[in-house]
């Protein structure tokens, strides 16, 4: 099985299968349309990934290899975010600081799937919550002029979805 | 990184996705980038502003405030007088008197045509501010809208819809009174649907960017709108209220139509005289010229006997070139119409909801064959009649059907083999599947999803079930499930990437929970708790047998052995 070398933004090196590798939407599209020969030896650099997230994004890698690609969703399936399979779950029980390091790397590496993952999950953490709890749970800071969240609220009362 | 917020806005947009609208409207109170970012197209198209009002009293600031910033609005101008028979002065007195008259307003004073107008103060809250609507949906009386539409519409200038529905409630027939024009004009509208209750003498639309048209009933006053639109038209859907329309409509042009609904009530009767009537030949020639004049259609779908006896015949002797997707809803039909479809040659989908295909009277009991071997998609659905599937459907990619002959095995043992390229299942049972229903399921090499509506599957149907490697998706809905059933399926599709359960129960399963917690005390107090201990635990025995799989149980109960 042939593997590939990637390089992170702290230098460390990484010996990856290329199947794995090709996980990613960015390495795939060097390999396939740029032709990186992977056989030279020479690491791949991914600049905006530190090795602790990168790490972390080839065990997820690993493990989701032989997935196939995702049904062409039908429309009733597409806002769930009930339906996260566990190892995932148990996979993103990490501080938010993680989470959204894996989901910027993940974001650049163009990994489609471990995106809508993170995204389920941190939109769970959202669901059924005010925005008062919203704003503690992500330690966001209220930056709207006053009364203008008032404002808001007024005309969300009129707000529902479209049939 | 520090927070939420350093994540890019497609990733921040692509969470909020995942959110309903409810929490849309409550997210965007958090920060003002979640606001923005919420105030987008991708969200905005899916929300609808609803403002509910007799309009007799002006515009709250409430109301107005909630117009800054929306895109698409419908405005519900409710009458009276279907609460209070006002112009009835016995009733009046009664209704005014009873407890359950709701609103205290004095209902004498209240006159449509008259002051206070309603349409003054509906008129202020559309118009007394900066309005960016891009959808706007008015139900409303003809006095209620008129001045409205007439003078003002173009003030909203980035407004691409507009649905009109006009009715007068129970009052007699003001419209058809007037005898002024009423002119509809907009430079920027592409997609009109006017609905009206009665005739509207003198109506008139002035939109050059119309494509699409949709109107209910299709009446007399409505033949020169689409004339004057037909060339540009792309999307229309009519409603045919009088037969004696069908003519008009089949002599026009639609050279840029893509796609066409028709619809006539009740016409079963009309259509079989019809086909008894002797000199059809200036008629044939019409309907011919009628489906060459669309070269571009693509999608037509069909709930009219008359209109699809006629279509049919001429869609087949011009072998429509262009058309690929045929709809047929709620109609009886002769076979021989069905078979005519053979004729168009990128036919890819088709679709025949609650419908019949009548057999010929010679041969009762023989059911039409379709040689199609283009189409891809068939759907089938709540049907008085079946087709025969063998090879001249053998390029199926989707097959949607009702199952409701006890002799299921029959079909299915047809479908296995004479739809190779089958890659979608989805079975609607109206029946009991026989155990040996699946046996040659593996013949489907190509199937990648199936789907069981009303499923009632039981252990045994899995023994005759040979295993299924290729499919990738499983959605079972509404049935009583075992866990046998569970394993057998982690048994027999071991590449299961998704499996969705709806709606289904299992029963008997507090079994084995009973025998191993045989010293609990099983007070009273505690069987709610037991209840969702169980639903717990043997949802996480269902994901247990599916470990790589994507396992969602929507409403999917687990009940104790009663």
């Amino acid at each position: 099985m042939s593997t590939i070398k990637l390089e992170t933004s702290d230098g460390v090196k990484f010996t990856v299968k290329t199947q794995v590798a090709k996980c990613s939407g960015t390495i795939r599209t060097m390999l396939e349309d740029i032709g990186i020969n992977p056989q030279d030896g020479e690491a791949i650099p991914l600049s905006n990934v530190h090795s602790t997230i990168l790490q972390k994004i080839l065990v997820w890698a690993e493990h989701h290899v032989d997935d196939p690609e995702p049904p062409r969703d039908d429309a009733d399936a597409a806002k769930r975010t009930d339906d996260i399979c566990s190892w995932d779950e148990d996979f993103l029980k990490v501080d938010q600081r993680t989470l959204f390091d894996v989901m910027l790397a993940a974001n650049y590496l163009d990994m489609k799937q471990l995106i809508a993952v993170c995204c389920k999950t941190v939109a769970n953490m959202i669901k059924g919550k005010t925005a008062d709890q919203i704003r503690k749970t992500f330690n966001i800071e209220n930056d709207f002029p006053p009364g203008d969240e008032d404002k808001i609220r007024l005309r969300n009362q009129f707000c529902e979805e479209r049939r | 990184m520090e927070d939420i917020n350093c994540l890019p806005t497609e990733v921040l947009s692509h969470i909020l996705g995942f959110l309903e609208p409810e929490d849309w409207k409550l997210s965007s109170q958090v920060c003002r980038r979640w606001y923005n970012i919420l105030q987008g197209a991708r969200f905005q198209r899916q929300i609808l502003m609803r403002i509910n009002s007799t309009f007799v009293d002006p515009p709250t600031e409430q109301e107005k405030c909630a117009l800054t910033h929306c895109r698409n609005l419908l405005i519900t101008q409710w009458d009276e007088s279907y609460d209070f028979e006002w112009y009835d002065e016995e009733d009046e007195d009664e209704e005014a008197n009873s407890v359950e008259s709701f609103r205290n307003i004095d209902v004498v004073e209240f006159k449509y045509l008259y002051q206070p107008s309603p349409e003054l103060n509906a008129g202020e809250l559309l118009f007394s501010q900066e309005l960016n609507l891009e959808s706007l949906e008015l139900c409303s009386t003809f006095a209620g809208c008129r001045h409205i539409l007439e003078d003002r519409l173009q003030q909203l200038q980035n407004l691409t819809e507009l649905s009109l529905e006009i009715d007068e409630g129970r009052k007699s027939n003001p419209i058809s009174m007037d005898h002024t024009f009423w002119v509809l004009r907009h430079g920027r509208l592409r997609k009109l649907k006017l609905s009206f209750a009665q005739r509207m003498n003198n109506f008139s639309v002035v939109t050059p960017a119309l494509t699409s048209l949709e109107v209910r009933p299709f009446t007399i006053f409505s033949m020169p709108i689409i004339s004057q639109y037909a060339n540009q038209l792309q999307r229309v859907d009519l409603h045919l209220e009088y037969s004696e329309l069908v003519n008009d409509l089949l002599a026009l042009k639609f050279p840029s139509l893509t796609n066409l609904r028709l619809r006539m009530d009740d016409d079963r009767d009309l259509q079989v005289r019809y086909a008894h009537l002797q000199h059809r030949h200036a008629d044939i020639y019409l309907d011919e010229q009628f489906v060459k004049n669309m070269p571009k259609l693509k999608r037509f779908r069909c709930e009219s006997h008359l209109l699809f006896y006629r279509m049919a015949s001429a869609l087949a002797r011009f072998g429509h070139p262009q058309l690929e997707e045929v709809k047929l809803d709620s109609m009886h039909f002769d076979a021989v119409q069905l078979v005519m479809l053979q004729e168009l040659p990128r036919l890819k989908t088709f679709k025949m909801h609650r419908s019949e295909a009548l057999p010929p009277p010679e041969t009762p009991r023989i059911l039409p064959r379709l040689y199609l071997p283009h189409l891809q998609e068939l759907s089938l659905v709540y049907n008085e009649s079946h087709i025969v599937f063998d090879k001249g459907l053998a390029g199926l990619k989707t097959l949607k059907m009702t199952v409701w002959s006890s002799r299921n095995h029959k079909i299915l043992y047809k479908i296995c083999n004479n739809l190779p390229n089958l890659e979608y299942l989805r079975l609607i049972l109206n029946t009991k599947l026989v155990n040996t229903a699946f046996r040659y399921l593996n013949r489907l090499t190509k199937l990648r999803s199936i789907r069981v509506d009303n499923v009632e599957l039981t252990e045994r149907l899995w023994q005759y079930c040979p295993e299924m490697a290729g499919v990738r998706k499983l959605v079972l809905t509404n049935g009583n499930l075992t866990m046998g059933t569970v394993t057998a399926l982690a048994r027999l599709f071991p590449a299961l990437n998704v499996l969705h359960l709806e709606e289904c129960y299992f029963q008997g399963c507090d079994k084995e929970r009973y025998e191993s917690d045989e010293e609990d005390s099983g007070s009273e107090d505690e069987k709610d708790d037991d209840d969702d201990v169980i639903q717990t635990q043997y949802e996480e025995r269902v994901r247990q047998y599916f470990p790589k799989c994507r396992v969602s149980l929507y409403r999917t109960m687990f009940l104790k052995r009663r």
